[in-house]
């Protein structure tokens, strides 16, 4: 997110809380990843009044409400495209997407490879539990087989997804992973996300102690790995290997990939350039090209 | 009634030239002054079959493309065999032979004109003339302007370079010669040029493009389909000139999307669609009635349900258009009778959004998206543009606050001190949600509430006709056009009709309705679909008891069918 | 600033008069610390072992606890003010003379804790067990007190306008008027 254009403040964390209180179960890692997201805005010194936080529908898709910022609380899935309009709409804004793994890649599965190969420039953060939340307890795409939930009570028939590898693979230009047990590290993923100028995709793994029994804090904390010290972040083999890892019982955690190409919105502006774009462009030029 | 159009039927394959050909003749006799009403469909497949391009000219205004045609102008055996049984006496007919495809059998009274377009082109070594030889054919037996016919053709092929204007033109010469050669021997004539009026030719589509522009979008999303493709084609071409953006979404759901977060962002945003995309874009239109956030969606309709019949004219979307949400979700619907209704209902539609914060649906349809006619010229500076109505920046800013006429103030994203939700949950004043009964009831009211004033923000409907009739014909979309003839075709026979065209289709405006069928014995509902979807919205919403008739053959009505109704009702 | 104390063994260590604001201390067993005088504002913790801390005098301005063991800890002359313990063990804590201002316990064990003379206004109780904890000489205006079993603590000159609560106080005063605050409540999507 270009946040460099956007108004710089040196407001504190808890001045990025909304009125609203928070309502998650207690124990929930959610109020970590926000805790992160709080702190995140500060280091970054966005204004609130120059952020759009926009989410789905889902647990941690309540997120917006908890942050002092111009905010929206759209349909199950939907928040990548409607932040998409609103980006494309207002490129001088800062875009943060906040959302569950059922929210992104189940019902949102069909917007995600766009958004990361477009470059939209936004950030991504998705709370991803490896459950549905808020319908209380159903399995979704990133659940381990070996969770028993409300629809699999013999464990899952299915394969989890690895977000990861996904969004490399369609060309995310920022991917970082995290888990709630760390919001330091999830609050610095976050910052350098906002701070890099296109599509960034955060993956933080967040404890459901409600109806997720086996994600624990304990696994989380022993599947993670921190990306070693000599990774080259402009590297997509690295990274694609590094997040190939979490196949295998272990996750890598911090920053994985990191590229610089044109942003959709960049690319917009080059072609209102190429044809001299302007305010008040004469509208006989276009009626005229109408006549018999 | 006296007959004074003309109308002329290009048939063949896609690829030899028949839709350029019917461009040059509208566009000839736009110049010359002509009315002008065209009708085309193109083959189903993506290179070759049956195309067609219909051309109906006069000197007086035209609502529709006629009963039959007048002219017909055959370029393979096809084209014959497809038409065969509309050669009635007194019809023209021209065609490639010999050394054509094909070998007709001519009806009694039908008067034929061989012209060897085919050979004559093979003469020249150049197939792609032969379309020429048939306009110069044409132009000479019909009294199609010769002169507008060759600005035109320089027109459109002095970009591609002298060597290949003067091969068409020798082509199209060529085809003169050889009908002056058979001589004319029938009464069908383009009338002489008057002075051309100030007009536009266009297309459907492109004027919702057009009305698109001049009614200020700053951003259009959308996934292709068909008919609706075009205004997107049109929008591509012109929006960066004011600065705005289009995109192409990965699919409907996501192109509606995308205009919700441009309009919550402060643009005017539209997206255009046919029936099988807004069915996908259902739940959302009833997030933006919910977060009260406007948005335009032309609806160009098809044949339906599912995929339908995509190419094929139908007016069968209403129910979706007025219904196609969960919930009670409040939103404005109207619908376009001709082309240029496409471009000022369009200015109209996003004005409306912009008003009263909702979600619009304009409905057009497939015999009006590729239908092009000549419309007068708009003037930008005559255009009137609504802004939504936006936060002063002062006081306490509450988003959903409650106002006498239900509109409450938007903030642009970027304003200082105007944080705010749009949210699709339920929600008190300043947003944050709330499920108590007295508030949900108390939303609905000021969501509902604030259309009540829509009956006078625009012209909801039109009367045709005065005084008490014996049959009044309720008509919707571009079936309307089919009805203004037919009223005043039967009036001229002595027969008492009214007609009575509404424009905004929801909210309903019952009182007009009501008003108007008080003047009729009998109230006759034509439309293109199966179930009589406005027929039943009559019924539901108003005191009146129509007759529904109905047709859903991929085509619209021809005015000869309306009147033989009416006969038959009176 | 920002330490990470996650996932350590800690227990029995001093770390009084320390600036540690913003630590996070997930999944640690710090049993028997003491904290005294610390800046632990904005402090992070959840699910860790913080039984029989020393939080004295320390500020935990906006600190967040969640399932975490804090029992028999003291926070005598703290500052609380908006910090928040989600479902934690906080038996036999010792609040004296606290500043707890906005403080959130959200479906917290507080049995046998002692709040005497603390400022509780606005305080969210909300579902936490209250068996014998001493609320005398506390503000208690605008406390949320529904889904607690607040008639088994000790009330003594206490000032409670605009608590909330379902039926009949403990303290003798009127039925509640029902729903005096407005609050926001999710209720599925
Ligand atoms: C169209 C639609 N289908 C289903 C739902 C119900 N629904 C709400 S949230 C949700 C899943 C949420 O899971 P996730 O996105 O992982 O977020 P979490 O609650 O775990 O944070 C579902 C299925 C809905 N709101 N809309």
């Amino acid at each position: 997110m270009s946040i460099a254009a956007v108004k710089k403040t040196t407001l504190k964390p808890k001045d990025y809380k909304s009125d609203v209180s928070v309502v998650w179960c207690p124990g929930c890692g959610h109020y970590g990843i926000l805790n992160a997201i709080y702190r995140a805005l500060s280091e970054a010194g966005v204004d609130p009044s120059q952020l759009i936080s926009i989410s789905g529908i889902g647990c941690s898709s309540r997120s917006p409400y908890f942050i002092n910022s111009y905010k929206m609380h759209t349909l199950h899935g939907r928040a990548g495209p409607v932040a998409t309009g609103a980006q494309l709409a207002r490129p001088d804004l800062a875009i943060l997407v906040l959302g569950g793994d059922g929210d992104g890649f189940s019902i949102g599965g069909g917007h995600m490879p766009h958004m990361a190969r477009k470059n939209v420039d936004m950030t991504y953060v998705l709370f991803d539990n490896g459950i549905y939340g808020l319908t209380k307890g159903q399995y979704s795409p990133t659940s381990r087989p070996e969770m028993k939930a409300y629809t699999t009570p013999y464990g899952g028939p299915e394969e989890p997804m690895n977000p990861l590898l996904y969004m490399l693979t369609y060309g995310a230009t920022y991917v970082a992973q995290a888990f709630a047990g760390k919001p330091s590290v999830c609050a610095e993923l976050i910052k350098g996300g906002l701070e890099h100028r296109g599509f960034s995709y955060i993956n933080i793994y967040s404890q459901c102690p409600s109806f997720n029994k086996i994600d624990t804090i304990e696994f989380y904390r022993d599947l993670v790995e921190a990306v070693p010290k000599d990774h080259d972040v402009t590297d997509l083999g690295a990274a694609i290997n590094l997040a190939r890892q979490s196949s295998e019982g272990r996750a890598p955690m911090g920053l994985l990939y990191k590229a610089d190409r044109p942003t959709l919105d960049q690319r917009m502006h080059a072609m209102v350039e190429g044809v001299n774009g302007r305010p008040d462009y004469d509208l006989n030029q276009i009626i005229d090209l109408n006549r018999p | 009634m006296e007959k004074k159009d003309l109308v002329i039927r290009i048939a063949g394959e896609g690829g030899e030239g028949v839709i350029s050909t019917g461009d040059f003749i509208a566009a000839a006799c736009a110049r010359a002054g002509q009315e002008v009403y065209t009708f085309k469909t193109f083959p189903a497949e993506i290179k070759g079959g049956y195309a067609m391009y219909q051309v109906r000219t006069s000197l007086d205004p035209l609502f529709n493309q006629g009963d039959t045609f007048d002219i017909l102008c055959a370029f393979n055996g096809e084209a014959y065999e497809v038409n065969r049984h509309r050669l009635v006496p007194g019809t023209a007919f021209v065609y490639d032979y010999p050394a054509g495809d094909f070998e007709p059998e001519i009806p009694d009274g039908v008067i034929a004109y061989p012209i060897p377009m085919s050979q004559t082109a093979k003469d020249m070594k150049s197939y792609r003339s032969k379309n020429m030889v048939a306009l110069g054919a044409l132009s000479a037996l019909f009294n199609i302007n010769e002169k507008t016919l060759i600005e035109v053709l320089i027109d459109k092929f002095k970009s591609k370079g002298p060597e290949n204007l003067s091969f068409n033109l020798e082509a199209f010469h060529k085809g003169k010669e050889l009908a002056a050669a058979l001589g004319k021997k029938d009464l069908w004539r383009v009338a002489d040029p008057v002075p051309a009026k100030d007009v536009l030719i266009i297309s459907g589509n492109d004027a919702v493009g057009l009305g698109a522009i001049l009614g200020g979008i700053r951003f259009y999303s959308a996934y292709p389909i068909t008919p609706a493709t075009e205004i997107a084609k049109f929008v591509a071409v012109h929006i960066p000139k004011v600065m705005g953006t289009l995109i192409q979404a990965e699919d409907e759901i996501a192109s509606i999307s995308q205009v919700l977060g441009a309009s919550y962002a402060g643009k005017r945003a539209m997206t255009a669609t046919s029936g099988p995309g807004l069915s996908l874009m259902g739940e959302m239109l009833g997030m933006a009635s919910m977060s009260e956030t406007p948005v335009l969606v032309v609806d160009v309709q098809r044949g339906g349900p599912g995929t339908g019949m995509p190419t094929k004219h139908e007016q069968s979307d209403l129910f979706l258009a007025i219904h196609g949400s969960h919930g009670d979700a409040p939103r404005i619907v109207m619908a376009v009778e001709d082309v240029g209704d496409c471009i000022h209902m369009t200015v109209e539609a996003l004005n409306l959004a912009e008003h009263y914060q909702c979600p619009v649906i304009l409905l057009s349809d497939g015999s009006l998206a590729f239908s092009t006619q000549t419309v007068p010229a708009p003037k930008p500076g005559a255009v009137k543009i609504v802004e939504r109505k936006r936060w002063d920046g002062t006081g306490e800013y509450k988003r959903y606050q409650a106002s006498p006429d239900g509109i409450s103030p938007m903030a642009d994203p970027g304003t200082p001190q105007g944080m705010h939700v749009a949210t699709g949950l339920e929600h008190g004043p300043a947003g944050a949600p709330n499920h108590s009964p007295p508030n949900h009831e108390a939303m609905h009211r000021k969501r509902f509430g604030k259309l009540k004033t829509v009956v006078d923000f625009v012209a909801p409907t039109q009367v045709d006709g005065e005084g008490q009739a014996d049959v009044g014909i309720i008509a919707w979309g571009s079936t309307i056009g089919v009805v203004r003839e037919a009223v005043a075709r039967l009036r001229a026979d002595g027969i008492k009709v009214k007609g009575f065209y509404p424009k905004l289709m929801y909210p309903m405006p019952v009182a007009h309705y009501e008003a108007f069928a008080a003047t009729c014995n009998k109230i006759l509902v034509p439309e293109v679909n199966f179930q009589g979807q406005l027929s039943h919205f009559i019924r539901a919403e108003t005191a009146i008891m129509p007759i529904s008739m109905t047709i859903c053959g991929g085509v619209p009505f021809t005015p000869i069918q309306i009147m033989n109704k009416v006969r038959e009702i009176l | 600033m920002d330490a990470d104390l996650s996932f350590l063994e800690l227990v029995g260590l001093d770390f009084s008069g320390l600036a540690m604001a913003g630590a996070n201390v997930s999944g640690s067993h710090v049993r028997g610390c003491v904290f005294a005088g610390c800046d632990l504002s904005g402090l992070y913790v959840q699910e860790s072992d913080l039984t029989a801390c020393d939080f004295r005098g320390s500020v935990l301005e906006e600190a967040f606890f969640q399932k975490t063991a804090l029992e028999g800890s003291l926070f005598h002359g703290a500052d609380l003010r908006w910090a928040r313990f989600l479902l934690c063990d906080v038996r036999r804590g010792q609040f004296v003379d606290a500043n707890m201002e906005g403080v959130h316990f959200m479906d917290a064990q507080l049995d046998g804790a002692c709040f005497e003379g603390v400022t509780l206004s606005d305080a969210v109780l909300r579902g936490s067990s209250l068996t014998g904890v001493r609320f005398v000489n506390c503000d208690l205006r605008g406390v949320d007190f529904r889904k607690t079993n607040f008639h088994h603590a000790d009330y003594a000159s206490i000032l409670a306008e605009g608590a909330l609560f379902y039926g009949k106080p403990p303290w003798g005063g009127d039925v509640a008027a029902g729903g005096a605050a407005e609050m926001v409540i999710f209720d599925g999507e």
